[in-house]
């Protein structure tokens, strides 16, 4: 079955202008190849990952950048990060509201869908380190099943917390987005004590005096505490990135930066979301340096045109 | 840098040790010496050349028009054809193993 060139080259539109002047043509050509000796259904997935490729790279998600590095590095522990939330939010937030003469029968996991999202992003974690190869299928499926849950919680709950939601859904993003799809570094360690890390920060920032063991994950003090003690966790999360920057582990610190997003993010954007709020300019701080860095990464990891081999030039008609 | 070689890395480069060959050639290399089990897409393809080319492991080999298409040409580094010789000497040690414990328990023909 051949293909129509026009098509083909319609598809290196995705492509960044210097990668397409550089190797457009030559794609083209795998691709005509390839449509003449597939069957259809072969041939159009083809084009898709052409296309998905060109997306990558204008995003500077491939392999070589620091962005795309930073994420592999990010993706496994982002996800722990989410189950460890998720552990959190059962332990302090569902559980007590459940047991509490003031609130239930309001809250709690038998009328949100809470619980069921953390078992899913517990879950999730356990079939990633076993079978790390399909961290982009399960991410996709724990993000997905987030956001409906949110939806469900409606159903139950008028005033589900979109903060929450928004953090898990996050912290699965680097494993979408990882260019290395072949994984086989299930990153254990690492992993569970950045997930330890954020539990025990959680745990400590929200136990107040005046809140003792409380907090609901589809309430509002919860998210309330944290952004209240997030300026202790950014000066942290700063001389860690410092540290990692200075002893030559950039990839280590952007992928520090990466999963410091969400926190960082709603740091800012919650109290800015509610009128009696005033934002934290520490917040405001951490936020602009995170963007600085993040802004930095990305250039950084942008498609640069190769300098020009030297090639022979030659014309045939014959076949390979 | 490769710390790990996986399975399509390793037939695109068992593919490139037979010669210089181009993007669907290699497409083409890698599912005759797997069998048909491995199906490099064309995005896939592109994704691994760059790599390998940033890691110099492959590199370009010359440009050709055949039949008003541009065909570029990869073949393997010095570096690459070490690695895949490493690769290669370890897989058979692997295997020789597995068959000497197989024929041990009795559980090879």
């Amino acid at each position: 079955m051949s293909q129509n060139p026009a098509r083909s080259r319609n598809l290196l539109k995705f492509y960044p202008k210097a990668y397409r002047e550089e190797r457009g043509e030559e794609i083209v050509a795998t691709l005509q190849e390839a449509a003449e000796a597939r069957v259809p259904r072969a041939s159009l997935s083809d084009q898709i990952s052409v296309a998905l490729y060109g997306v990558r790279v204008r995003l500077g998600l491939t392999s070589e950048t620091m962005f795309g590095k930073a994420l592999d590095i990010a993706a496994i522990p982002g996800l722990v990060m989410g189950a460890f939330f998720g552990v959190y939010l059962l332990i302090s937030g569902d559980l007590p509201v459940v047991n509490s003469r003031f609130f239930y029968p309001h809250f709690g996991p038998f009328l949100t869908v809470g619980p069921l999202l953390y078992v899913i992003w517990i879950l999730g974690v356990v079939v990633v380190f076993e079978w790390p190869q399909y961290r982009r299928r399960i991410a996709g499926v724990c993000m997905t099943l987030t956001i409906v849950g949110e939806f469900l919680a409606k159903l139950a709950h008028v005033n589900p917390n979109i903060w929450e939601i928004a953090i898990l859904v996050s912290l699965g993003l680097p494993s979408l987005l990882a260019p290395d799809v072949y994984v086989t570094r299930r990153r254990v360690i690492p992993s569970l004590s950045v997930g330890l890390a954020t539990f025990a920060t959680l745990f400590f920032a929200t136990n107040t005096r005046v809140n003792p063991g409380f907090f609901n994950s589809f309430y509002w003090s919860g998210t309330y505490e944290i952004v209240r003690r997030q300026p202790y966790v950014d000066v942290l999360l700063l001389a860690l990135f410092v540290v990692l920057w200075i002893t030559k582990r950039r990839e280590v610190a952007s992928a520090a930066l990466i999963l410091s997003s969400p926190w960082v993010i709603v740091g800012v954007a919650y109290p800015m979301s509610l009128e009696y709020l005033q934002v934290d300019a520490l917040n405001v701080i951490a936020l602009i340096a995170w963007a600085i860095g993040m802004v930095l990464i990305v250039t950084t990891s942008r498609y640069r045109p190769r300098p020009p081999a030297e090639v022979e030039l030659s014309t045939s008609n014959a076949g390979s | 840098m490769i710390k790990e070689m996986r399975e399509p890395t390793f037939l695109v480069l068992a593919t490139l040790a037979e010669g210089k060959k181009h993007g669907y050639a290699i497409i083409q290399g890698v599912a005759s010496l797997s069998e048909g089990e491995v199906e490099i897409k064309a995005g896939t393809l592109y994704a691994m050349l760059d790599r390998l080319a940033f890691d110099g492991v492959i590199e370009s080999a010359g440009e050709e028009i055949v039949d008003g298409r541009l065909r570029r040409y990869y073949e393997l580094t010095p570096q690459g054809t070490t690695l895949l010789a490493e690769e290669s000497k370890r897989r058979v040690r692997v295997s020789n193993i597995a068959l000497r414990r197989l024929r041990f328990v009795g559980g090879f023909a």
